[in-house]
């Protein structure tokens, strides 16, 4: 214990994004200092049930998504934004917090502040919490995802006065009604990029009898990727295995089509919007007509997903700046004013 | 337009009023385009928007740049002209400042004088135990002094107080320094611990010293154990018990047996090195 604390000093406190697809840390006084993918490359050395070890993790493991060879297997340790495999999250956060303390003579014990779906369950919860002490930290605050989201976009969240905020993450899409510093509404939906992915590999395979790897989905959404139908149509030019032939064909894609695909996800994420209008108590709702929706996380760059939430709902609709990083950053800014002041009144249990 | 004006720079809400009259659009167009109240879409034109975050500032300004079609490089430069200053953070409620807000260094200070303080007592403390046991040796000195003046003046009164010393100081840890003070102290008592064991009517006296380690078992008249043990090369011990004793020694080239302070001859009874044998009072004949 003494030692942790001693050790304590000498690391920084971390904020935490610990996200389905990505996770971003967030240094005290340094800001973003990593944004990986969460990605773990498992080594099996005398094959299955074998012992295992962990050969590469962020970058480089996403590198070998979907290349690996038969004692190699690439592992991703969330899902839907909540621990899947309890090991290899652990695995991953330790060689982050490391990797954040690189020059430091001592093993870090940072203060770790994580960020978590606000329909987390209890069990989910204390699965981060504990992945987290395993790789090292010596005080874990969790906070919800939209309170963090919105913090770090800008919203005064202390003032008697509702801001709605739309976090698109990877793996859930998480929306919540803020005022005087807490939650009054939020609801999760596991829907965000992995299904966008997924639902663009499906529209591929079905129109053009043509297989692609996840990697692929993820470039398309990137790039030719919209929510709103362009008035002049993008295109793309990709790779996969024709299904009939076996070969491997080109294709393009256009990005009505990548619409068109995506309609399912999109769906989703407005119903959730909808709901949470419904759901907000009347004078927040009339704050929210003023101050509109902000949107944050991955999800928000997609193309036009402003336009349609607007047109959808009748509200402005802005997107943060640097959207992927806000609930990194307002995780730290959360740390800061829950050292600043007796209270961690931003964490949750 | 004349060149002076031209050359002030105009403010984000003004160029936005400039190019929604040249495009000919009323307020209301744009109210129900970008879905933002009337009221609203005139205090962005005239930069009044002080009472909103920099966040919807911002998000108004660009909603309202792209609507009217400027450029990228128009609406940042627009964008860079608002305040985006992030508001803030308070509590709601007041909240007690933490009362020791000391910085990581101090902290680190506490550490260092914490280990310094505790270094320095444990140091005392150690020198303390030196010095103690430096006293202790020469209070044997000091007592084995008392012990012969008494015994060569008073006879057997003097030998009850020298037992009772003994017994007192047995419990003291001998040093282990050879040719000390406190050695010779040492040395003198059992010599009057001998003497003194001398009188006591049946008892014998048997003093074995060991030049090399060797298992030991004796055992007196009465059947008690006095010693089972290891005995180390270097030591020497001494046992009264009622003869005979029962000896066996484990290796009995290192060991030098005295009876009442008679020297045992342990070749008759030795085999392989290894004495067993039953050792009578001086006069009386041991057997092997």
């Amino acid at each position: 214990m003494v030692f942790k604390s001693l050790r304590g000093l000498f690391s920084n406190d971390l904020s935490i994004d610990l996200g389905t697809a990505n996770t971003l840390v967030y240094v005290r006084g340094q800001g973003i200092v990593l944004n990986e993918p969460s990605v773990v490359a498992v080594r099996m050395d005398r094959g299955p049930g074998g012992p295992q070890s962990v050969a590469a993790v962020g970058i480089e493991a996403k590198r070998m998504l979907g290349r690996t060879p038969g004692n190699i297997r690439t592992v991703r340790p969330l899902k839907d934004g909540v621990i899947a495999d309890f090991n290899m999250t652990e695995a991953m956060l330790q060689h982050f917090i490391k990797k954040v303390h690189e020059s430091r003579f001592l093993r870090p014990s940072p203060r770790v502040l994580v960020c978590v779906p606000c329909s987390s369950t209890q069990v989910e919860r204390k699965a981060i919490k504990e992945s987290a002490e395993g790789a090292g930290a010596r005080e874990v605050f969790l906070i919800e995802e939209p309170m963090a989201a919105a913090i770090g976009a800008g919203i005064p969240v202390h003032e008697a006065r509702g801001a709605m905020v739309l976090d698109v993450g990877g793996g859930t899409s998480e929306v919540a009604v803020i005022s005087l510093n807490g939650l009054v509404y939020s609801n999760s939906v596991r829907v965000g990029g992995d299904q966008c992915d997924e639902a663009i590999i499906n529209y591929v395979r079905r129109n053009y009898g043509t297989l692609i790897g996840e990697t692929t989905a993820e470039q398309i959404k990137i790039q030719i990727g919209c929510a709103w139908p362009d008035d002049e149509p993008e295109e793309m030019s990709v790779s996969g295995r024709n299904l009939a032939e076996g070969v491997p064909r080109r294709i393009t894609i256009t990005s009505n089509e990548v619409l068109e695909a995506l309609n399912e996800s999109l769906s989703s994420i407005l119903d959730a919007v909808k709901t949470a209008l419904e759901q907000t108590p009347p004078e927040l709702c009339a704050d929210v007509v003023e101050t509109g929706i902000v949107l944050t996380g991955g999800g928000a760059l997609l193309r036009g997903l402003d336009r349609l939430i607007s047109e959808e709902t009748g509200l402005p609709v802005f997107v943060a700046d640097d959207p992927l990083t806000c609930v990194a950053r307002g995780g730290g800014r959360a740390l800061e004013l829950m050292d600043q002041n007796h209270g961690d009144f931003f964490s949750i249990n | 337009m004349s060149e002076q004006q031209q050359l002030i720079p105009i403010s984000p809400g003004e160029s936005l009023r400039q190019r929604r009259v040249k495009k000919k659009l009323s307020i209301a167009d744009i109210s129900n385009a970008l879905r933002i109240d009337g009221p609203v879409v005139v205090s962005i034109e005239s930069d009044q928007l002080d009472h909103l975050a920099p966040i919807y500032r911002r998000g108004y300004v660009q909603s309202y740049a792209r609507h009217l079609g400027f450029k990228k490089d128009e609406i940042a430069q627009m964008l860079a002209a608002i305040d985006d200053q992030a508001p803030q953070l308070h509590t709601v409620f007041p909240e007690a400042s933490r009362p020791d807000q000391s910085d990581r260094w101090i902290k680190a200070a506490g550490y260092v004088l914490a280990s310094l303080l505790v270094g320095t007592l444990a140091w005392q403390f150690s020198h303390e135990a030196i010095r103690l046991s430096g006293e202790v040796s020469e209070s044997a000195e000091l007592g084995s002094g008392t012990v012969g003046l008494n015994s060569a003046n008073n006879g057997e009164s003097s030998k009850r107080h020298v037992n009772a010393s003994i017994a007192a100081l047995e419990n003291i840890k001998r040093p282990s320094g050879r040719g000390s003070a406190a050695e010779q102290a040492w040395a003198a008592l059992d010599q009057v611990n001998a003497d003194s064991a001398d009188g006591i009517e049946g008892e014998s006296v048997l003093k074995l010293s060991a030049s090399g380690d060797s298992w030991v078992e004796i055992t007196d008249a009465q059947g008690r154990q006095l010693e089972l043990d290891l005995v180390r090369g270097g030591s020497s011990k001494q046992y009264r018990g009622e003869a005979p004793f029962s000896i066996q020694l484990g290796r009995a080239s290192a060991i030098s047996l005295l009876i009442n302070g008679q020297a045992v001859d342990l070749a008759p009874h030795t085999q392989d090195d290894v004495t067993q044998m039953l050792l009578d009072k001086p006069g009386d004949e041991a057997s092997g």
